[in-house]
């Protein structure tokens, strides 16, 4: 299955780091879609279809917070497996991304294995 | 546990984990000092500040020369050292901030609800406040070497 992901993120260098380890992945990568708030990402949803949305969570306007929380109230939306990747690894941020339907949660610093195959777990379940 | 205490353990063993993990880079030498108005770097030029609040709340501030922002900017990005612009080091030196403070955090305070600022980045300061990043007392500060030039970490915390 050829893959398109979605990555949010308000920093436009962890953007282009995520772009170039999932290209380097060995995943059968098609491309990666990029936004820099949860509204962006809105927008960017209804125009392109997506396989996985990686999201951040402190980002401006619209946080990774109320991004999962739009997208659990949407029927269509809701089918997309999302990730978590943020500096945050507090227990009580992570259960309450997991909480808002995120399929997993990647604290950073990871390691390009690490994405990887948490990616890979998460389309495959 | 002791606050700065806590930190000053803790600090060291991120910065090398972020490097490590996410720069693809290592840590040559972590030296503690005691920060003064004339023992920082002389030649640094970008400067990274990450606001914190928790409990604790505070910031952390790293300082690095040109030439080692645009080494780790290479790396992170995976782009030539020539084809490296100032404004990628800029966003390169934000989150690397970003995630060394993070990283402290989330080991200092686990069940703590932190909210992290975006990083504030800036060229050209020539001294780090002796107090600490700005309005906080100081908890650590230390200057590592790695391959790529030298970077300094200071955070300043209050319980």
């Amino acid at each position: 299955m050829s893959i398109r992901v979605l990555i949010v993120d308000d920093s436009p260098a962890m953007r282009r780091f995520i772009h170039r380890i999932m290209s380097l992945s060995g995943l059968d990568f098609t491309d990666c879609i990029e936004a820099a708030n949860g509204g962006e990402a809105l927008e960017r949803l209804r125009e392109t279809p997506v396989d996985i949305i990686l999201t951040d969570i402190n980002m401006p306007e619209m946080n990774g917070e109320e991004l999962l929380e739009t997208i659990e109230e949407d029927r269509e939306l809701r089918r997309i497996p999302a990730l978590v990747i943020s500096t945050d690894a507090t227990t009580l941020r992570v259960k309450r991304m997991l909480a808002l339907g995120a399929r997993g949660y990647i604290a950073k610093p990871f390691s390009p294995e690490t994405l990887r195959s948490e990616v890979e777990r998460v389309l495959q379940s | 546990m002791n606050l700065i205490a806590s930190v000053a353990d803790i600090l060291p063993f991120s910065c090398e984990q972020v490097l490590e993990t996410m720069f693809f880079t290592g840590v040559l030498s972590a030296e503690e000092r005691r920060l003064t108005p004339d023992s920082s770097c002389q030649h640094c030029t970008v400067t990274a500040k990450v606001v914190f609040n928790g409990p604790p709340e505070g910031a952390l501030e790293i300082r690095l020369e040109n030439s080692t922002a645009a080494a780790l900017a290479s790396s992170f990005l995976g782009i030539d050292p020539e084809a490296v612009t100032d404004g990628d080091c800029r966003q390169v030196a934000g989150e690397l901030a970003n995630m060394i403070c993070g990283s402290v955090l989330s080991r200092m305070a686990p069940e703590s609800t932190l909210h992290l600022e975006s990083p504030v980045v800036d060229n050209g300061s020539d001294t780090l406040s002796p107090g600490g990043p700005v309005g906080y007392p100081m908890a650590a500060h230390y200057f590592l070497t790695l391959p790529e030039g030298g970077l300094e970490v200071s955070m300043g915390a209050v319980s």
